[in-house]
């Protein structure tokens, strides 16, 4: 008789161990497959993702995306966007928020903005729109909805952020739910995250202060994340995530990012992009500033070891700027416990009174004026600022670099820096270059790079071009017997038209394959 | 979904887990014989101290004439001298009869039957010349379970012994036989069935895969899992619900008493429950399995041959949940024979087969991401890795009972268990979908024809 239990038990044990295996396996196949979605890549970033080797911590950027989808609508706005680059080797994360109103020319949509792109095209017209606006290679994308990040905070027990400011979401119009956010070290269940990253009415540098808090939330939700080891916790989270997470990442890549990028986390930076409102046919924009941009990308481009790819000399120098003023400690790009004292020179903040929604109205593209942002209600045009310009950390101009040019580039035989003039524009709108043959922007830059190359623009061949961001663009030409090689920058200045910043001779026409 | 699809597998291999335990020499029942015979036995034997009980061997014999001169051979080497060899020529249209005949010289016998039990017109009953305890009853075809009741009426010894005619009984197989039905309780038993194609000159201690074809080395293992496993893991729970009709051992009184074999599709399943719903109530009586009693039979080379025998067997099976219905309802949750018979044989061993083909082929339709495939594969890889583990436990089993495959056997025995898991094992499947349907429209008994090997001539050859 004891034999018969002893043979029961086993069989019990037995088959109940297997069934923990298979269900696992079962959760975690199924809610990757779920969550699972695959988009067309940008051609140019598309190689990039096959050489990726997450078993060799190569440097990757997750852009994690943050929907507000309401019950039974579909596709949604991207309300959060968040770039993260990972450099396992650097033991650190650079974090960068994108502002959801930031103008991008969006085709077929009724505002031109950053969040719109996600309406027109999904996600991957978003994640172009970023590649192409930072000039950074968007690997991984997460989405999630907003409606089951409640769930991922509460599976991962809470997070802890440290709050710099005091505020009560009861005297907020826009948000439903009741909670008090005291400063200092606080410790958030999912709803009160929730609100802890969609406040913005309460919050004087309005939308900055609400990046910032959505990174500190993102932040904790990874550093929380790394130092899950149970299986039983990542289930719950898939569970949670089944139906409300999308990404390109398989099962296979998130389990060896857990464990082969988790020490990254050591050291997390934040940047923010500085920029200016505007208002264009009645819509509130946020314009960036392009040198700023120019800075994080680069930034974000080495810290992925594509320095030399993004093998714009003028940039160099630029990363020798950001050191520089880390050590000043006024910055831009901040290291999040700086940022906490406060010295970052996001001034404009304190001075801001309540910001609401879009501001009306603006126009002015380079003021000086102190921000103040305007009052939703009020309308009324104040004029915000472009805040780099007012930051002490004004790079040095494009035309230091030159001298560096070739450095990079063995086929860069020559580097011609000249004061070339600007090639004036008939265009009243230039929002960004468009690489359309025939087009006004077309002849108008192609006239630039003519003269950059110092050629008839009969007798020059476009072989390439290509935007560096929405202003500056770079082409390979050559005359019509193909004898002289040119790599020409060229450069939109505001309100003037196009102008050649920098010519490279080059031995061979590189782009001529 | 998922969890449905989780808990099923679960279910499927509860009972392969359950057996594969069970098989275990560590679970033997205490009455249980070892397998391996006392040097004192042996000699008791030997020197006529042992007590032997009359054995009638019963061989139904319908067109047998390619292999018949086989089995008579191999009844000449049996080591036991109280027994009977009744050949019962169930109406063959080919040269059975003149075969036996001529091998046997016959001559007219006197031979009545008891009047019991039912069967077709007898046209004659013989006695060979030559060999004395061999007799011959010529009657009508009426099918194999007729064949057998016609057997049963006209033996005279107590227990019967029935074979197919293509088995050949080990030399001291009767004598196992005899020793195990010692105990009173013994009202029938299985034998050990191995495949005749692999015999060699020491059928007691090995076997050679070489000379057959892969179709035959994977029933080799198919059988060693059946009766080594499964078998005998049933046999431990009182559950047994097959003495194979290759080799079955029974008390002649206990056929009486269940009215003999009933005449269907699967005689020998149909038997095996008769005597199971008997001894439902009697505590005492059991069916037992005798490791070392070894019968050698042939098995089908070819798939059309293998496709008959298989499809025959589910039919069988099928037919006996039908026939059998009103006792498993009844005892479903009282008797293990029940219990196993719907719950293994037929729940998981045959519904879910169909549903099994259904979840995997509507999610090869339908789940555009192959990430459903994964898991699906998952359990593949599960399945084949218990698959293997149920191979190797079936030679190791094989070993344990005193049979070593001869030396070279390896690479073809992995060579098979590769064939077994990734090919064999899905038309298994095929049979048992298909068998199952086909019962209810084609009852037909569809004979297996012989192979026409002459093992007797193979055996001497291979002994000069």
């Amino acid at each position: 008789m004891g034999k018969k239990v002893l043979l029961f038990i086993m069989t019990a044990g037995t088959v109940l161990v297997l069934g923990a295996v298979s269900y696992t396996f079962n959760v975690f196949t199924s809610t990757s497959a779920s969550i699972y979605e695959d988009i067309d890549r940008n051609p140019e970033f598309e190689q990039r993702l096959d050489h990726i080797d997450l078993k060799d911590g190569d440097p990757i950027s997750v852009l994690i995306m943050g929907l507000d989808t309401q019950k039974g609508e579909k596709g949604g706005r991207a309300d959060t966007m968040v770039l993260l680059t990972i450099n396992p080797e650097e033991e650190s994360v650079q974090m960068v928020s994108i502002p959801r109103d930031t103008y991008v020319k969006v085709r077929g949509a009724e505002e031109n903005k950053m969040n719109s792109t996600y309406q027109v095209g999904g996600t991957e017209m978003t994640i172009k729109s970023i590649e192409e606006f930072l000039d950074v290679p968007v690997d991984y994308f997460v989405k999630v909805n907003m409606q089951s990040f409640e769930g991922i905070v509460n599976a991962l027990d809470g997070i802890t952020v440290q709050n710099d400011l005091e505020f009560d979401t009861r005297d907020a119009e826009h948000l439903k739910g009741d909670a008090y956010f005291p400063k200092g070290e606080i410790t958030l269940n999912g709803e009160e995250a929730l609100l802890y990253a969609r406040m913005r009415e309460l919050d004087p540098r309005g939308d900055f202060g609400r990046q910032k808090r959505q990174r500190q939330v993102i932040e904790q939700v990874i550093q929380k994340g790394a130092s899950i080891s149970s299986v039983t916790k990542f289930g719950d989270i898939f569970e949670v995530v089944e139906d409300h997470v999308k990404t390109n990442l398989s099962f296979n890549e998130m389990w060896k990012i857990q464990s082969n990028y988790k020490d990254a986390r050591a050291k997390i930076e934040q940047y923010k992009i500085e920029g200016t409102d505007k208002k264009i046919d009645g819509v509130y924009y946020y314009m960036p500033d392009e040198k700023q941009v120019e800075e994080i990308s680069y930034q974000l481009n080495s810290h992925l070891g594509l320095a030399d790819q993004a093998s714009d000399a003028a940039k160099r120098p630029m990363e020798e700027n950001v050191k520089k003023e880390d050590k000043e400690g006024n910055l831009f790009t901040t290291k999040e416990p700086k940022r906490e004292s406060g010295k970052e020179p996001v001034t404009e903040a304190e001075h801001r009174p309540d910001e609401e929604d879009p501001p009306e109205e603006k126009e002015q593209e380079t003021s000086t004026e102190k921000p103040t942002p305007p009052k939703e209600d009020e309308g009324e045009a104040e004029s915000a600022t472009d805040e780099s310009e007012e930051a002490p950390q004004e790079p040095t101009g494009p035309e230091s670099s030159q001298d560096q040019g070739g450095n990079g580039d063995p086929n860069v035989k020559q580097v011609i820096t000249d004061n070339w003039a600007v090639v004036p524009t008939e265009q009243e709108n230039h929002t960004h270059i468009t690489f359309e043959k025939g087009s006004l922007d077309w002849k108008e830059m192609t006239t630039a790079i003519a003269a950059g190359a110092g050629l008839p623009e009969d007798d020059m061949i476009v072989w390439w071009a290509a935007g560096e961001g929405t202003d500056k663009a770079n082409a390979t030409v050559t005359n019509q017997a193909q004898t002289e090689n040119y790599r020409v920058h060229v450069a939109w200045v505001d309100g003037a038209g196009y102008k050649p910043v920098k010519t490279e001779i080059l031995y061979e026409n590189d782009q001529k394959n | 979904m998922d969890l449905f699809i989780t808990i099923f597998f679960l279910i499927s291999v509860t009972f392969p887990v359950l057996h594969l335990y069970h098989c275990l020499p560590f679970f033997r029942n205490n009455d249980e014989s070892t397998g391996i015979t006392s040097g004192l036995k042996q000699w008791k034997h030997q020197h006529g101290y042992m007590k032997e009980a009359g054995i009638s061997i019963l061989v139904p014999c319908y067109n047998e004439e390619s292999i018949i001169e086989t089995s008579i051979a191999s009844m000449k080497t049996l080591e036991y001298s109280k027994f009977e060899v009744v050949y019962i020529n169930d109406g063959s249209s080919d040269g059975t009869m003149d075969d036996l005949n001529n091998m046997l010289d016959l001559k007219k016998s006197e031979l009545s039957p008891q009047g019991r039990l039912m069967h077709e017109k007898v046209k004659g009953v013989y006695q060979s010349q030559l060999y004395p305890h061999m007799y011959v009853i010529d009657k009508e075809n009426g099918g194999k379970a007729d064949a057998l009741n016609a057997g049963i009426e006209y033996s005279q010894k107590d227990l019967v012994v029935t074979l197919d005619a293509d088995t050949i009984l080990a030399e001291n197989a009767l004598a196992a036989v005899n020793k195990a039905f010692e105990d009173q309780g013994v009202v029938a038993a299985g034998g050990m069935v191995h495949v005749l194609q692999t015999k060699t000159n020491e059928p007691l201690k090995r076997l050679s895969l070489k000379t057959a074809n892969m179709l035959v080395r994977v029933q080799v293992l198919d059988f060693l899992k059946a009766f080594y496993i499964s078998k005998l893991s049933l046999v431990r729970f009182k559950a047994l619900a097959v003495i194979s009709g290759a080799f079955g051992v029974f008390r002649k009184d206990i056929l009486f008493k269940v009215g003999g074999y009933r005449n269907s599709i699967g005689e020998d399943i149909d038997i095996t429950l008769r005597i199971q719903r008997f001894i439902a109530d009697k505590k005492q009586l059991k069916i037992t399995f005798i490791a070392d009693a070894i019968g050698y039979t042939e098995l089908p080379e070819t798939w059309k041959d293998l496709t008959k025998q298989r499809l025959r067997w589910q039919k069988a099976y099928v037919d006996c949940v039908i026939h059998f219905w009103a006792f498993f309802l009844k005892t479903l949750f009282t008797k293990p024979v029940s219990f196993f018979y719907i719950f293994e044989t037929f729940l998981i061993g045959t519904i879910a087969a169909y549903f099994m083909t259904g979840v995997v082929t509507y999610n090869l339709i339908t789940s555009s991401e192959n990430s459903i495939l994964a898991y699906m594969f998952f359990y593949l890889f599960f399945l084949f890795l218990f698959g293997v583990l149920y191979d190797l436990v079936a030679l190791r089993m094989n070993k344990h009972y005193g049979f070593r495959f001869q030396k070279g056997d390896g690479f073809r025995i992995l060579g098979t268990i590769f064939f077994d898991i990734f090919v064999y094992r899905f038309v298994a499947v095929y049979y048992v979908m298909y068998g199952s349907i086909s019962y209810f429209f084609n009852k037909k008994w569809n004979k297996v024809s012989r192979t026409g090997r002459n093992y007797h001539q193979k055996k001497s050859e291979t002994a000069a």
